[in-house]
């Protein structure tokens, strides 16, 4: 019951803030933009059947790469002063006054971040993706409100992974500067340091590409080897397993372009993760001593 | 049956609203080993206004967190309304107004949200009119709909206590509660906690402020680096202190002459006199006010007094003493 009546609390005071509504209108304004790109012109004559497939293309390529840009950022934002806050500003304080337990409230301030989350990812998506129909012209199909319901959902899972990373850095840490700070270096890490350290660390470690020669009428072409092809490719993998980006990435491509899921492995290690994170969260705040 | 009452009342009396035996808490930092509160042994009668006095990071706060349960101690034990500070935390959280130091309410709810909030997690039955009935005791009726965020210091203080009132408390706990209040609000302050405390509620108050707040306190303790120095009630110190501090007298005569300062200094208990803003200030090694006015009289006094030690001597006399003891 007071699970419930603090969750109500906590959920209507992060949808009042300055901060939820921020968040929200430039996530939709972002992705409107991104998306109004697509209605540019093209020289290109093409069938009727290509065109609509490239426009096709064209809408997921941009959704995605700016859902992987923003929502990371959105799910920290939401998520850094979750508890460091509350500790800065005193309201952890008056909450532990009351005949409460610590685990009530980091249960409370979780659901109630989570269900915040839920809107701040929805909304944009849903807003932006309804005008760009609309713009269109494009009445979409049963097919295709499944498919953008489940990509949604992806992008969800997706959202939790980082807002939990977020709330376990808000827990471990007493300033919500410093815990939105390292919110922010794992996110760069994750999406932009990683991906282009990657090549110069498999170079380390299998050395530089070895080329075959190959005769193609009077001109000698030179061509990566399979080999290594092969094996740079297994590396990054590997490396870039460890970001919550790569598995994200690799559900979307699978929805976006194969317009269907086979291989769920992605979305099980960022729900293992978020699941993981948000025990740990628990864990750290129940111990932590407030002073 | 009176007899009974007697007694009754005289248990009441001796009972104590806080007790602790040997209360410490440790913190552990990267370099060292921090006791926060070392060893207290505190106690605080029913009915009092208790100030505990401290400078800053003398370990007060420490102190009232661990007996509302909010942070475990390392060692010793303590009760709070006869409830144990480690095993019925949750009863002395239902049972006690607590206030803490720079406290936090949600930002985005108005003043009569956020109460409504705490009342309900506090279980406080009938919570709408006891809300309306906080508000208008710590005067913020009129302001009930304005968000936290937008208050001034001294309204979320009064909101502060307001959510310390809610459960009706017997003990009211309160942590640096005129921090940031304007002296008209303090006044107001102290005129709302004597009234509380008439109602028969128990006041502890932490504070580092000595001038503000510290005349309505009935009962102290001084802290100091984590330890209790001196404790008991405002008058048996104001004694302890002045068996331990010199005499001061203060005169006023019709007129001042070099002859009678002359006169006074040559008697072997006076250390020091001079006329300051037409007083004569006279201090004594011992208790010398006969002698005084013995030499005073030939000169035509107005007045005479001794000057008592104030609460501010008190805290002085014994931290200064603590911290030169531990140099």
């Amino acid at each position: 019951m007071k699970v419930f009546e603090l969750v109500k609390v906590e959920f209507g005071d992060i949808v009042r803030s300055n901060k939820f509504v921020a968040l929200t209108v430039i996530f939709t304004l972002m992705l409107l933009s991104g998306l109004c790109r697509v209605m540019e012109p093209t020289l290109v004559t093409e069938n009727q059947f290509a065109g609509v497939r490239r426009l096709g293309f064209e809408v997921a390529r941009t959704i995605g790469d700016f859902v992987c840009f923003l929502v990371p950022i959105v799910a920290i934002v939401l998520g850094y002063d979750s508890i460091s806050g509350k500790i800065e500003k005193g309201a952890i304080k008056a909450l532990l006054a009351q005949p409460i337990y610590r685990d009530q409230v980091i249960l409370s301030v979780i659901i109630a971040g989570l269900l915040a989350l839920a809107l701040n990812v929805v909304i944009p998506l849903a807003l932006a993706l309804s005008t760009i129909t609309l713009l269109l012209g494009i009445t979409p199909t049963l097919g295709d409100i499944v498919l953008l319901t489940e990509y949604m959902a992806c992008v969800m899972v997706f959202a939790l992974a980082y807002y939990s990373l977020s709330v376990f850095i808000s827990a471990a840490s007493s300033n919500s500067t410093r815990s939105l700070v390292a919110g922010i270096m794992v996110w760069l890490v994750f999406s932009f340091m990683l991906p282009r350290l990657t090549p110069a660390l498999i170079r380390l470690i299998i050395g530089p590409p070895r080329y075959e020669q190959t005769q193609m009428g009077n001109i000698i072409v030179l061509k990566m080897s399979k080999e290594y092809i092969k094996k740079y490719t297994i590396i990054r993998s590997k490396i870039l397993s460890f970001t919550l980006d790569y598995h994200f990435r690799s559900i979307q491509d699978q929805l976006l372009l194969s317009l269907s899921i086979r291989d769920y492995s992605g979305l099980i290690v960022l729900l293992v993760f978020s699941a993981a994170a948000l025990l740990a969260s628990f864990i750290v705040f129940v111990k932590k001593e407030v002073r | 049956m009176d007899i009974v009452c007697f007694r009754s009342i005289c248990d009441c009396e001796k009972m104590m609203a806080i007790e602790t035996e040997k209360l410490t808490k440790e913190y552990r930092t990267k370099k060292k080993i921090v006791r926060a509160v070392d060893s207290v042994d505190l106690r605080v009668p029913r009915g009092s206004i208790f100030g505990l006095l401290g400078e800053n990071g003398a370990g007060k706060s420490t102190l009232i967190h661990m007996l509302m349960g909010i942070t475990l101690p390392t060692s010793g034990s303590g009760k709070v309304l006869e409830y144990d500070i480690v095993k019925e935390s949750l009863k002395i959280r239902e049972k006690v107004g607590f206030m803490p130091e720079n406290l936090g309410f949600y930002e985005n709810l108005s003043a009569e949200q956020n109460l409504l909030v705490f009342a309900k997690l506090a279980e406080v039955k009938n919570s709408e009119e006891r809300v309306k009935e906080c508000l208008k005791v710590v005067g913020l009726w009129n302001y009930r709909q304005r968000k936290y965020k937008e208050m001034s210091t001294g309204m979320k203080q009064r909101l502060g206590l307001a959510q310390a009132l809610l459960k009706d408390p017997e003990l009211l706990i309160l942590d640096e509660p005129t921090a940031g209040i304007d002296p008209l609000g303090i006044k107001l302050f102290k005129e709302l906690l004597l009234e509380l405390n008439r109602e028969g509620r128990t006041i502890f108050i932490s504070t580092h402020l000595l001038y503000e707040i510290a005349p309505i306190f009935t009962h102290v303790a001084i802290m100091c680096r984590g330890k209790i120095v001196v404790q008991g009630s405002v008058e048996e110190l104001e004694k302890k202190v002045a068996s331990r501090r010199e005499y001061i007298y203060e005169a006023k005569l019709f007129s001042y002459s070099q002859r009678l300062i002359k006169e006074i200094l040559s008697l072997n208990v006076v250390k020091e006199a001079f006329s300051e803003k037409n007083k004569l200030i006279i201090k004594c090694s011992r208790p010398a006010a006969s002698e005084l006015l013995q030499i005073l009289f030939k000169y035509g006094v107005r007045s005479f007094k001794e000057i008592l030690p104030s609460l501010s001597d008190i805290f002085y006399t014994y931290v200064k003493g603590e911290l030169h003891e531990s140099f």
